[in-house]
């Protein structure tokens, strides 16, 4: 049986059989050790493909739309980055580009390139270097406070303007839920079990 | 050895786990240099190296700019003319002036309770860690993870500025620029999580004291089970 | 294996058996999930991408209020297009402005379709555009299908007034000055808004302003050839017999200025007229009950009589009918015959005497010598026997030399002639007349006894003129001092508003008229005692 180590506090136990949808967790420290979940490659993949498609509608359509005294301005997910560079703030603007835009497309597409040719049992060449730099990127990709501070703004908009959602923000609104879903399915020692340097 | 207690990779153990990829592969006893995982070819270290010191001059860093965070203003509004510059709590103050105070709440605790929680369970945990504590390891850990997820919503006081500086685009009417408190903040946010990411929480762990031995684990006849660092299979 | 048992820190610690994994052979019903993202973006790109219109660059002299993005060009209040980006040019002195516009106007984007940029200020055109004052700035398209197909344009810097949208005619005004009227400023029939100023220029000669008015259809049927056009900003104030009358535009004409028209009816009868025809705009209601006409010709006029009370300006007549005004009185000294003379400089509107424009153009000059041939001079006489001011008059007279107009000079010459003994006749012959025609029922007696003293008075100057009376000197003077008593108690007797005083009024200045004439021939007859018999040597 391998062995599996507990991320948070070292112990190393065997790999238990855990069936599908359950979770083993570290008995020292409560950490969860894994999920195991079998269809897993396959349905990340769905789920990051889907994703994939969202994010670029997301990004080439105007998200939101501000009307005040016939003025209207139409913004895109990445007019906020520009807005902030044109604005002196240059440090802000590449912080919010890399956590709302180039983190998760780094994701997305990473995750494809390592996944895609993964389900087909054929790796791609230098997916570990690639599967390495999904899981770097995890932490900084933060769509999901974007979205919550874009409803905290358009609620303090909302009385002195017309504020009209575009297409782009429902894809965005669906594009964080069916992300998060596609890597929390991922078991991602399968993957390492693909992709890996081990026979 | 109770056979009870999970064997650990420890700081001598024959052990040690790829952060990258999981893998747990047989090592030398002490300490390792140099090694790397045979699947992912990352390195492998027992802890994160330097682990503490790195924590600390990162949080040192971030309530350094803390300060500035909320005394420098994170943007400026201005509406014909009339400038009005507000910081994280004048903003706050004005949600819940103007009515909806659910909203204040949640900017509230995002943009001020959350960074200095972090910075505040950073620095107990350094220093439990520091101080070879016993204290409750597994509610410390928790805590570890609580800090790791929760960090990330700080971030929301800055893009309400990025949507507002984005979308209030009416010329002399009203336009909105984001102000040098809005870069000490995201400062503050960065740095935290940096702190949180290079915190070893198995540091927790290493004082455990059990028995009035320290609980470094001789690992013993597993080591038969894997290989060492090349060549190796799953096992089974 | 070793020989601990297996020690798992998971839920299950048995020894369960390794689950079966199925592999499924046909792709898991998740794929729906990317199949309907993947559906719905392609709808969306191909819609947008059909959706798509054309992309065209306008060049304008300054950007300012535009932004890349936000500004949107605007027709009939309706978005069809939006500015992508500017850029200077490379001599700075321009913008290009890139906009996409909707696909529905791809066919009306042509070489007449023009574009302009409407700033938030409070124009004139639309006085219920205040929001326009906090909402920015767009651009406005006037769309016109005819012409080239084109995707590069001249912005204009302001609005177009005569538009595609509107049909209309455009005609043209002639004014001396354009006070608080400006492009864009409305033109009122009635008081209602039919039109607009489109642009005003100098005239060549500096002399007058062109404005261009545009009046819309159907009301440009309106405009005949008897039309008058007047500066109607501000109030106007008439004294009527029935008290103060004040006709005030709305305020926008009041703030904005504005021209309005009417066709009054007149002798002659109203024609049609053409496109770019000239009027003339006066500069209020009133002076147009006093029609001005557009064409004018400059005379010149040598006076030997005392031209004190002739000032630029003074009224040029024809029988009482204003013909024109004096442009310049001067003093020169002809040196050939060692003289003084005073050449005055007149300016007539020749159409007064019913020369039409149509005649001057055919024959210059052929008219008026004809009738100078037939005895039309020039002569001063008092106008105002308060203020003593002077005027120019023009008249058939009888029994006058044969003369001839001069050319040559820096204006034709007219014949002039002094009040002789035949203007004296006449103008007694004239006030006999009104003096019969007057309404003496209504006088007192003693207004009764003026007037047959002034007649009277009238007979004994005939006489004197009759016989050459060497008294004749003094007798004048006397007559003329009685003269002069009966027209100031006569003045005081009659209230100052009657028809009466109207009346008298011009009775006076006619009798004004005769006792300037009558000194001047006095002097003259002290220089020239012969005169009184041989005539005037001309």
């Amino acid at each position: 049986m391998p062995l599996i180590g507990c991320h948070d506090c070292d112990a190393v136990v065997e790999e238990p059989d855990v069936p599908s949808g359950g979770s083993a967790i570290c008995l020292r420290c409560g950490g969860t050790l894994f999920r195991r979940q079998r269809a897993t490659v396959e349905i990340t993949l769905a789920l990051t493909t889907a994703a994939a498609i969202l994010f670029v509608v997301a990004n080439a359509y105007p998200f939101l739309s501000f009307e005040m005294q016939g003025q209207v301005t139409r913004t895109t997910l990445a007019s906020g980055t520009v807005a902030l560079w044109e604005g002196g703030r240059l440090a802000v603007a590449v912080l919010v580009f890399l956590t709302t835009i180039l983190a998760p497309a780094l994701q997305i597409s990473l995750l494809l390139y390592v996944l895609a040719p993964v389900h087909f049992h054929h790796p791609a060449p230098f997916a570990v270097e690639a599967f390495r730099w999904v899981e770097r990127c995890r932490p900084w990709s933060m769509m999901e406070v974007f979205l919550i501070g874009i409803l905290v703004a358009v609620v303090k908009l909302s009385d002195m303007a017309d504020i009209v959602p575009g297409l782009a923000l429902w894809a965005f609104g669906l594009l964080i839920p069916i992300l998060a879903g596609g890597t929390a399915f991922l078991d991602a020692e399968i993957v390492w079990r693909e992709i890996g340097d081990l026979d | 050895m109770r056979a009870t207690r999970p064997p650990v990779t420890d700081l001598e153990g024959p052990h040690a786990q790829c952060h990258v990829c999981n893998l747990v592969v047989a090592v030398p006893r002490g300490p390792i240099h140099g090694l790397s995982c045979p699947r992912c070819r990352t390195g492998i270290h027992r802890r994160k190296p330097n682990s503490l010191s790195r924590t600390w001059a990162l949080l040192i860093a971030a309530a350094i700019c803390y300060v500035p965070a909320n005394i420098y203003p994170v943007m400026e509004v201005t509406t014909l003319g009339a400038r009005q510059a507000d910081t994280i709590l004048s903003g706050v103050i004005y949600l819940a002036v103007n009515g909806t105070w659910p909203l204040a709440v949640i900017v509230f605790v995002a943009s001020v309770v959350v960074p200095v929680l972090k910075i505040v369970a950073l620095v107990f945990l350094a220093t439990s860690v520091q101080l070879a504590s016993q204290w409750r390891p597994r509610d410390r850990a928790r805590l570890y993870r609580v800090v790791e997820t929760v960090g990330r919503w700080s971030m929301v006081d800055i893009y309400v500025v990025t949507i507002l500086v984005a979308l209030v685009h009416l010329g002399s009417l009203a336009s909105v620029e984001a102000r040098v408190g809005a870069f000490y903040f995201g400062a503050v946010v960065v740095l935290t999580m940096l702190a949180a990411e290079s915190f070893d929480p198995r540091l927790i762990w290493d004082q455990q004291v059990e028995d009035g031995h320290p609980a470094v684990r001789d690992v013993r006849q597993e080591a038969a089970d894997t290989q060492a660092a090349a060549g190796g299979d799953d096992g089974g | 294996m070793a020989d601990e048992p297996a020690s798992a820190g998971g839920s299950d610690s048995s020894e369960a058996p390794r689950a079966i994994v199925r592999t499924r052979s046909m792709p898991s019903i998740v794929w729906l999930i990317p199949a309907v993202a993947a559906f719905v973006g392609l709808y969306l790109a191909f819609w947008a991408w059909s959706e798509q219109g054309p992309v065209i660059t306008i060049v304008f002299e300054s950007a300012e209020g535009i932004e890349a993005g936000a500004t949107r060009v605007k027709y009939k209040e309706v978005d069809v297009g939006v500015v992508e980006s500017l850029e200077l040019s490379e001599d700075l002195k321009q913008v290009t402005v890139t906009a996409s516009m909707v696909k529905e106007l791809g066919g009306y984007l042509t070489d007449e379709t023009r574009f302009w940029v409407v700033k938030a200020e409070v124009s004139v055109e639309d006085f219920s555009g205040v929001g326009r004052i906090f909402s920015g700035v767009y651009i406005a398209i006037d769309p016109s299908p005819d012409g080239k197909r084109t995707r590069v344009f001249d912005g204009l810097e302001k609005a177009p007034v005569v538009r595609s949208d509107k049909p209309g005619t455009l005609f043209q005004l002639r004014a001396t000055e354009i006070t608080s009227i400006d492009v864009g400023s409305p033109v009122y029939y009635r008081w209602i808004p039919v039109g607009q100023v489109a642009g005003y220029q100098l005239a060549d000669d500096g002399g007058s302003v062109r404005v261009q008015v545009f009046i819309e259809a159907p009301h440009d049927e309106r405009v005949r050839s008897t039309t008058r056009f007047w500066n109607a900003s501000g109030l106007d104030a008439v004294v009527t017999a029935e008290g103060l009358q004040i006709d005030t535009p709305g305020i926008v004409a009041m703030l904005g200025g504005g021209v309005a028209f009417e066709t009054p009816a007149t002798v002659n009868v109203a024609q049609d007229v053409p496109e770019n025809m000239v009027f003339e705009l006066y500069p209020n209601k009133q002076a147009t009950r006093r029609p001005r006409y557009s064409l004018k010709t400059r005379y010149l006029l040598y006076f030997e009589d005392s031209v004190s009370g002739l000032v630029p300006g003074s009224p040029v007549e024809f029988r009482g009918i204003k013909l024109g005004e004096v442009l310049d009185v001067d003093v020169e000294l002809d040196r050939e015959t060692n003289e003084m003379r005073i050449p005055v400089v007149i300016e007539i509107e020749p159409e007064r005497l019913g020369l039409t424009e149509k005649d001057l153009e055919i024959d210059p000059t052929g008219r008026i010598s004809s009738m100078v041939a037939q005895g039309f001079r020039a002569r001063l006489l008092t106008n105002n026997v308060l203020t003593g001011q002077k005027a120019v008059d023009f008249d058939f007279l009888q029994g006058a030399r044969s003369r001839q107009i001069e050319y040559g000079h820096a204006y034709p010459i007219l014949p002039t002639a002094t009040g002789g003994l035949d203007a004296i006749t006449t103008r007694v012959a004239r006030i006999v007349d009104r003096v019969d025609q007057l309404p003496i029922e209504s006088i007192g007696e003693n207004l009764d006894r003026v007037f047959a003293s002034l007649a009277e008075t009238m007979g004994s100057i005939e006489g004197i003129t009759a016989a050459a009376d060497a008294d004749l000197m003094p007798q004048m003077t006397e007559t003329l001092g009685r003269l002069e008593q009966t027209l100031a108690s006569a003045d005081a007797m009659i209230a100052p508003d009657s028809a009466m005083a109207l009346e008298l009024e011009a009775l006076v200045a006619d009798l004004s008229e005769a006792a300037d004439s009558l000194r001047v021939l006095a002097e003259r007859l002290e220089e020239h005692p012969e005169e009184l018999l041989r005539g005037k040597s001309e």
